[in-house]
Formats: C-alpha cells, sequence, structure tokens
C-alpha cells in the first residue's frame, strides 16, 4: 500500500464530485485527490504501471463501467491488484441485498452518501483513516 | 451507537489480549466484548449461540486453528450465510499475505500496537469504520 499515494475517487454524478471534494479539502490529509467520471476512465488510468494510488472511492451505479465491474477488473488485473489498492464502494443506492449478494464477506465497505457535510466528512475521515493505519504499510 | 451486536476479539497471546480489552474499555463503544484465547473455543461458539457478531477481530498465527482458517469455517457455516461479519486481523507484519489479491479480498490488517494510544486509536478507528459502513 501507497499511504502517501493518491485518493482516487470514481463517480458519474458532478454534484457528488464536488461535494466530495470540498469534504475532503477539510480533512487534515496530504494526499492529492483525482476524481473521474466514469469507470473506464478510472480503469485506463489505474492500468499505467506509474500509478499507484493509496485508496480508490468508487460509486456503484455509473453508465459504461460501473463501480463492481470496475472492482472486477481491478481484482483480475495482477498488474494492479499487486499494488494493493483498497477499494471503497461509496453509494447513495443502498441495495444491502446486492451488495451481499455480490462480494459476501470478502471486501473493503461500502459506505452511503451522507446528505449532511458534517456527517459526510466524519465518514471520509474514517475511510481514510481506517486505511492509513493498515498493513502492509509502504 | 445503534449497533449493539458483540464485538468478538480472538488471539492466543493473553497479554496481548488484556491489553486490547482494557484499550476497549476505555472507548464510548458500548458493544459487549467476547474474548477467547482459543480459536476453537471461539469457533464453537459462534456456531452454537445466537449471537451474531458486528465484528471480528483475530490474530493471524494461533494453534490448531489459524485466523484465516477460522474466517473460513464461520463464514462457510450456514448460520452465517445470510449475515456479514466483517473479519479484521491484527498482525505482525512477517504473516501478512504476499498476493495482493488477497489483500483485497479482507476486510482488512492491522499491526498489533504496543503503545497503548496507538492501539486505542486502531480500535475506535476499526469499530468507527465498520459501523458506518452497510454491511447488514
Amino acid at each position: 500500500m501507497n499511504s502517501r499515494g493518491e485518493i482516487i475517487i470514481v463517480d458519474d454524478d458532478t454534484d457528488d464530485l464536488e461535494i466530495l471534494k470540498e469534504v475532503y479539502s477539510t480533512l487534515p490529509f496530504e494526499n492529492r485527490l483525482v476524481v473521474f467520471n466514469d469507470g473506464e476512465d478510472a480503469y485506463h488510468y489505474l492500468k499505467t504501471p506509474e500509478a499507484y494510488p493509496f485508496l480508490i472511492i468508487s460509486d456503484i451505479n455509473m453508465p459504461k463501467m460501473n463501480g463492481f465491474e470496475l472492482r472486477d477488473k481491478v481484482l483480475s488485473d495482477a498488474g494492479i491488484s499487486n499494488r494493493i489498492i483498497p477499494f471503497v464502494f461509496i453509494s447513495t443506492c443502498a441495495n444491502r441485498t446486492m451488495m451481499k449478494t455480490y462480494c459476501s464477506n470478502s471486501f473493503h465497505g461500502y459506505f452511503e452518501k451522507k446528505s449532511d457535510f458534517t456527517e459526510m466528512t466524519e465518514m471520509l475521515d474514517n475511510i481514510i483513516r481506517y486505511w492509513k493505519n493498515a498493513v502492509p504499510a509502504d | 451507537m445503534e449497533n449493539l451486536k458483540p464485538i468478538v476479539l480472538i488471539d492466543d497471546d493473553i497479554d496481548y489480549i488484556d491489553l486490547m480489552a482494557e484499550a476497549y474499555g476505555t472507548l464510548s463503544h458500548k458493544n459487549k466484548l467476547l474474548v477467547f484465547h482459543d480459536s476453537i473455543k471461539a469457533y464453537n461458539y459462534l456456531i452454537e449461540n445466537d449471537v451474531i457478531p458486528f465484528l471480528v477481530i483475530s490474530d493471524i498465527i494461533m494453534p490448531k486453528m489459524n485466523g484465516f482458517e477460522l474466517r473460513e469455517n464461520v463464514q462457510a457455516n450456514p448460520k452465517f450465510s445470510s449475515h456479514v461479519v466483517p473479519f479484521v486481523f491484527i498482525t505482525g507484519a512477517a504473516e501478512l499475505p504476499h498476493d495482493g489479491h488477497d489483500h483485497l479480498t479482507e476486510n482488512g490488517f492491522f499491526e498489533k500496537r504496543a503503545d497503548f494510544e496507538e492501539l486505542r486509536s486502531t480500535l475506535n478507528n476499526i469499530i468507527n469504520y465498520w459501523d458506518s459502513a452497510v454491511m447488514r
């Protein structure tokens, strides 16, 4: 894991991306924030050998390549998965049954987007701290 | 906290598990703590009782049944087929899997902290993370 690498946020909703950027700017972390409007663009970026982000936070419902498909691609590509980049889902669509069916226990968590700015800030702070604490550290 | 299902701690190192329990006691979370020194006993307890934990925090290297085996056995049990219980590993760095894929399909690995304050903050963060995640 590269705890000093970029934090990648993938979301087709431009308003949500703006909110997330604003939320992130209030947090004390120094990681560069890189945002993508769709899964395909994010995947192309991740495939480049020099890309070694710290964390990927992805929306689920997106056109072209959705969040699940993006995660599958990341997991099945050893070049990316060996870099050990935590992959967290964030979505407004709280379809828990779908999540359970998709990943059982084996994933990094699914978080609901909050409409309250303070709650959203706490949630993002929690997510980043968790993976900063996790091993292997770089 | 809305979710008051118990938190399960498993480690064959009695001193370390005492330290974790003490650190947990200083936090504001109200979940009951279930502590096991023996992974087989933990497994039997989880399977035979009605309890579905909120979170399991387990050591990896333990005699008889290691942390990975414990997780596989628990998740393979029909009682847990409709429940998603996060399973977080605490470990020394040498015990970590080498394959990136294995890291991406687990809920997270954390170093055993010797410093009490670091242990408190790591525990607190792990609990807050899975409390805010949608898993249930």
